[in-house]
C-alpha cells in the first residue's frame, strides 16, 4: 500500500520518543511500532486525532501518498 | 485475471478432478459387454429369427427305470440330489477361507476341502465318546487283562485326539490352493442374443474352472440351433459375496499377505489421522478461543483433501489391479467403477462442505488480522 507513515520524522522534529508518544496516546508500544513501521492496515480517526494533538501537526504531516515506484524504492 | 483467480480456487480443482474421473471412466474403463457374433453362421439373419433351439451335448444325465422298486428309486433320488447339491455348492465357490482382506477391495484366500475337516470333527466326537465310555468301564472292570486292554485303547484314543488337536486341520492338509480375492466382481451371466437371454454359468471341474456358454452354429428354417460349450478360464468365482479368486503360488500368497497387512495398518493410520486427530486438533484450538488460526485453516484443508482423496485411493488401486490382471480376468467378470465411486461419494460431498468451512475460516482469519492491524 503506497501510503507512508512519517511518524518517525515528526517524532524527531518534536524530539519525542515513541514510548512517550504511546504512553500519552494510550496505545501499546507494540501497536505504535506497527504504525511507525508501516505494517498497519488501517488507522482510526480517534488515534490520528490524538497523535496530531500531541505532536501539534496535521494528518498530512504523518501520512503521505507515494506512487508505486517511489514506494518500492523507499521500501527497498 | 479472472481465470487466474478461478484456478486458485480449490473448488475449481474439485470439479476438474470429478470431470476428469467421469471422462476416464466413461470412455476408457467402460466394461466391454459386446459379444462377437462370429459364433453364429448366419448373423445377418438374426433379426428374422424367431425361434432358437439349443441342444446340450456336453452334459450327460441318466434316468431311472419305472420297473425299479420304490425304495431303490428313493435312494437313487436322494443320491442324485446329494450329487447335484454338491456340484452346485462347488460351482458356487465351495469352501473358501478369506485371510487378510479389505472389505470391497482385495484380500487373500485359501481353498481346501472342508468336508474332511467335518469328518475329522465327527471322528473326534466319536473317539471322545468312546473314551468316556471306556473310562466308565475301567472303573467297573476287575479282570487284569480287560483293564490292560481298556487302558491300551484309551491311550491310543488319547494319542490320536492329541495328534489331531495339536496342529489345526488347515495347517496339516497339503491340498490347498492360494488365491488373491478381488471384490466385488459381477458375473455377467446372460447376454441378450438378439431376443433371448442365454444363461452363462461358471463351473468347477477337476480343480479347473470353466464358463459354460452357448455357441450358435447353424440356422435352418428360420430357426437358430445352438449347443453348450465350455471355455476354460484362469479364475475362480464365488457367487456368495461376488468374489473373484485368482490363483497364486504360496510364496506370492505370503508376500501379498504381508503387503495387505501393511496396507491395512497404513489405512488405519490414515483414517485415524484424517478423521479423528485432525478434527480433534481443530476442536481443541477453537475451544481455547482461537478459532481463526492459520493452523486451523490448514487442518481443515487437510481434512478436505483426505476426504476427497479417499474415494480415489479406493478406486485407483482397483482399476490398477483390474488392469494388471486384464488378461487373466475374462470379460464376463466385471466390476462397476461408477457403483464403487458412488458408494464413496459421501466422502466427496463432505470434502466440499469442509472446503466451504475452510474458506469461511480463511475469511475470518483475514478479518481478524485486519482488525488486529487497525491502530
Amino acid at each position: 500500500m503506497p501510503i507512508v507513515v512519517n511518524l518517525d520524522v515528526m517524532l524527531a522534529k518534536r524530539k519525542m520518543s515513541l514510548t512517550e508518544l504511546s504512553n500519552r496516546v494510550g496505545i501499546t508500544l507494540a501497536n505504535m511500532s506497527i504504525l511507525k513501521s508501516g505494517k498497519a492496515k488501517a488507522i482510526r480517526f480517534s488515534t490520528l486525532e490524538e497523535i496530531c494533538e500531541i505532536l501539534s501537526c496535521q494528518p498530512g504531516d504523518i501520512l503521505e501518498y507515494m506512487d508505486d515506484e517511489a514506494y518500492k524504492k523507499l521500501m527497498g | 485475471m479472472k481465470l487466474k483467480n478461478l484456478l486458485r480456487n480449490e473448488l475449481t480443482w474439485v470439479f476438474v478432478i470429478l470431470l476428469l474421473m467421469f471422462l476416464i471412466m466413461e470412455f476408457f474403463l467402460k466394461p466391454e459387454l459386446t459379444i462377437s457374433s462370429t459364433n453364429c453362421d448366419d448373423s445377418k439373419n438374426n433379426n428374422r429369427i424367431k425361434q432358437a433351439k439349443i441342444t446340450d451335448t456336453t452334459e450327460t444325465g441318466f434316468s431311472y427305470s419305472d420297473s425299479l422298486p420304490c425304495w431303490k428309486v428313493e435312494i437313487l433320488k436322494d443320491s442324485l440330489k446329494q450329487v447335484s447339491d454338491e456340484r452346485k455348492r462347488i460351482n458356487e465357490g465351495g469352501d473358501v477361507e478369506y485371510q487378510f482382506s479389505f472389505p470391497n477391495f482385495i484380500g487373500t484366500a485359501i481353498v481346501y476341502d472342508k468336508r474332511e475337516e467335518k469328518e475329522e470333527f465327527k471322528l473326534f466326537c466319536k473317539n471322545s465318546n468312546e473314551k468316556f465310555q471306556l473310562e466308565k468301564k475301567l472303573k467297573e472292570a476287575t479282570n487284569k487283562d480287560t483293564i490292560k486292554a481298556i487302558k491300551n485303547r484309551i491311550d491310543y484314543l488319547t494319542a490320536t485326539m492329541c495328534a489331531n488337536e495339536s496342529v489345526p486341520y488347515k495347517e496339516r492338509i497339503k491340498n490347498k490352493s492360494y488365491f488373491i480375492s478381488l471384490n466385488p466382481y459381477k458375473f455377467i451371466d446372460s447376454i441378450n442374443y438378439p431376443d433371448y437371454y442365454i444363461n452363462k454359468r461358471f463351473l468347477v471341474n477337476d480343480n479347473k474352472y470353466y464358463i459354460k456358454y452357448v455357441i450358435f452354429d447353424s440356422v435352418r428354417n428360420k430357426t437358430i440351433y445352438g449347443r453348450f460349450a465350455y471355455k476354460q478360464i484362469g479364475v475362480k468365482y464365488v457367487a456368495k459375496g461376488n468374489n473373484l479368486l485368482i490363483p497364486i503360488s504360496l510364496k506370492s500368497y505370503n508376500i501379498l499377505n504381508k503387503l495387505i497387512g501393511l496396507a491395512v495398518f497404513l489405512t488405519l493410520f490414515y483414517i485415524i489421522y484424517a478423521f479423528i486427530l485432525l478434527p480433534l486438533k481443530c476442536i481443541i484450538k477453537i475451544s481455547k478461543g482461537n478459532p481463526f488460526a492459520l493452523s486451523n485453516i490448514r487442518s481443515l484443508h487437510l481434512i478436505a483433501f483426505f476426504l476427497m482423496a479417499y474415494p480415489f485411493l479406493v478406486l485407483l488401486p482397483k482399476i490398477l489391479i483390474h488392469f494388471l490382471f486384464r488378461k487373466t480376468i475374462p470379460y464376463e467378470f466385471t466390476f462397476n467403477y461408477w457403483e464403487c465411486f458412488y458408494s464413496n461419494s459421501t466422502y466427496l460431498i463432505s470434502s466440499i462442505i469442509v472446503l466451504f468451512v475452510a474458506r469461511a475460516f480463511k475469511r475470518g482469519y483475514d478479518l481478524q488480522k485486519e482488525q488486529e492491524l487497525t491502530i
